[in-house]
């Protein structure tokens, strides 16, 4: 699949590390979603045999492309495969498209082994806040249903562009989701939640346990099995 | 000639008027009924009740709709793709707006064209928002022991549905991810219009593969009707 591009420098870095680290969780024969943006990066690095669901009615989303791009000589085909976020791409083989009753009837069914999602805000008792910020009114489109597959996977930067906390007691964002998190991957370590209780799992290379106490707000314990170093 | 449900734009623009409910297919730009959109703003019918995926393209789909200012009442799951449309919800005196999530909204309408009296769903539970159609107001039930909302049925007057190929009888293929809304909103009206990429004679589209049966279909936009 050819690589899907997001931002420059560090924060680019970042964020394929975040994706690196979430495309461990899954194996061949895993169906996954993918939110719009940094999660799609997740698709670059899944092993052969994982499928990308889009919620508008397809399995097997492949390369994304460009409608000018002069190398995608089947016209028709880019303008009738398009993923959530209105982006044309190719299907893998074995791809198939249905009605939106069948994708959401599959997201809330448990038959996704997981999906993606950005966040603003995320507490911590797994509450998930990102679909709504003052002055960008945008709807929650189906973020409120992917919230519901078995394992909720929260990809976010640790704190925000002015440096403070995403990790909080509690969210003050209107809430996507009320306790359905299963995990969150930032660019620093990765936190699972049990029974709505916030475990560090592991930490990144190049950050250690106090530079996470010192930016995350939320309150959490530390694994017994904690692993440090790791690469994401 | 035989019994067929091709009909001609002024056939269709006699269905349409002020204050019908209406459901338009699509999701962003993919499957969305351009052509049978246009007659809806040539025909001029006001203080329409629009059920869609998202508010559209101001230029290309159901956003000249609000670009004409045409919308009443509106049921959307996602609405950033329209700048127009922030603009006028925040003016505040366009519409009403009820923001839906999608996999709601689709159970709704497919509750409508099902006759079913509603459907237990749990997205958006506890979630508190402070908005119209606000989750927390919504009416709520408990079955052995898990907590539901009670998610009413959506019908329409008209539904506009875009398919890839209709034969005489309505009957329906779709390409890539275009079926989207399409199929199931094509059940859920009292009378549903489509527009076909091609328009193919009976024997053509093999029962097999046919996604929408033609008894949920009304009208066919005909755009070939010299070749019968």
């Amino acid at each position: 699949m050819a690589e899907i591009k997001q931002g420059t420098g560090k924060t680019r870095e970042d964020k394929e590390a975040m994706a690196r680290r979430i495309a461990k969780f899954f194996e061949p024969g895993d169906v996954i979603n993918l939110g719009i943006g940094a999660p799609l990066l997740v698709s670059n690095y899944v092993a052969d045999g994982v499928l990308i669901h889009t919620e508008n009615g397809c399995v097997g989303m492949g390369t994304q492309i460009s409608r000018s791009d002069p190398d995608i000589p089947a016209r028709t085909q880019l303008e009738s495969f398009s993923n959530a976020g209105g982006t044309p791409f190719l299907p893998v083989p074995g791809a198939m498209v249905f009605s939106h009753v069948t994708s959401y009837s599959l997201i809330r069914g448990g038959h996704l082994a997981g999906t993606v999602l950005g966040a603003f805000e995320v507490s911590e008792t797994a509450d998930l806040a990102n679909w709504y910020i003052k002055g960008n009114f945008a709807g929650m489109g189906g973020a409120m249903d992917l919230c519901q597959a078995r394992r909720v996977i929260v990809q976010t930067t640790h704190c925000t562009k002015n440096g403070d906390p995403k990790l909080l007691h509690k969210c003050t964002l209107p809430l996507t989701c009320n306790g359905l998190i299963t995990d969150v991957v930032t660019e620093r370590c990765w936190f699972q939640f049990v029974d709505r209780k916030m475990v560090l799992k592991e930490i990144r290379e190049g950050y250690d346990l106090e530079n996470i106490k010192a930016n995350t707000e939320a309150d959490f314990t530390v694994a017994d099995d904690l692993k440090t170093d790791v690469q994401f | 000639m035989m019994f067929n449900k091709l009909a001609s734009e002024e056939e269709i623009k006699a269905k349409f008027f002020d204050g019908m409910t209406l459901m338009v297919g699509g999701f962003a730009t993919t499957g969305v009924p351009r052509k049978l959109i246009d007659l809806v703003v040539e025909s001029g019918v006001k203080n329409i009740k629009l059920i869609s995926n998202d508010a559209g393209d101001p230029d290309l789909c159901q956003g000249r709709l609000y670009h004409a200012d045409l919308v009443s009442e509106c049921w959307h799951s996602h609405v950033g793709l329209n700048p127009e449309f922030g603009k006028m919800y925040e003016e505040g005196n366009h519409f009403k707006l009820h923001i839906t999530p999608q996999g709601t909204l689709v159970e709704k309408i497919r509750c409508g064209g099902a006759g079913c009296g509603g459907v237990l769903l749990r997205a958006g539970m506890n979630t508190n928002n402070d908005f119209e159609n606000d989750t927390t107001q919504r009416e709520k039930v408990t079955v052995d022991g898990k907590e539901w909302f009670i998610e009413k049925p959506l019908h329409a007057d008209v539904a506009l549905v875009r398919a890839r190929r209709a034969d005489y009888m309505g009957n329906l293929t779709y390409r890539g991810t275009m079926e989207n809304y399409n199929s199931v909103m094509a059940m859920a009206a009292d009378c549903t219009i489509v527009e076909a990429d091609h328009i193919c004679d009976i024997e053509e589209l093999s029962p097999d593969i046919i996604k929408t049966p033609g008894v949920f279909v009304n009208m066919v936009l005909d755009t070939q009707k010299q070749y019968i």
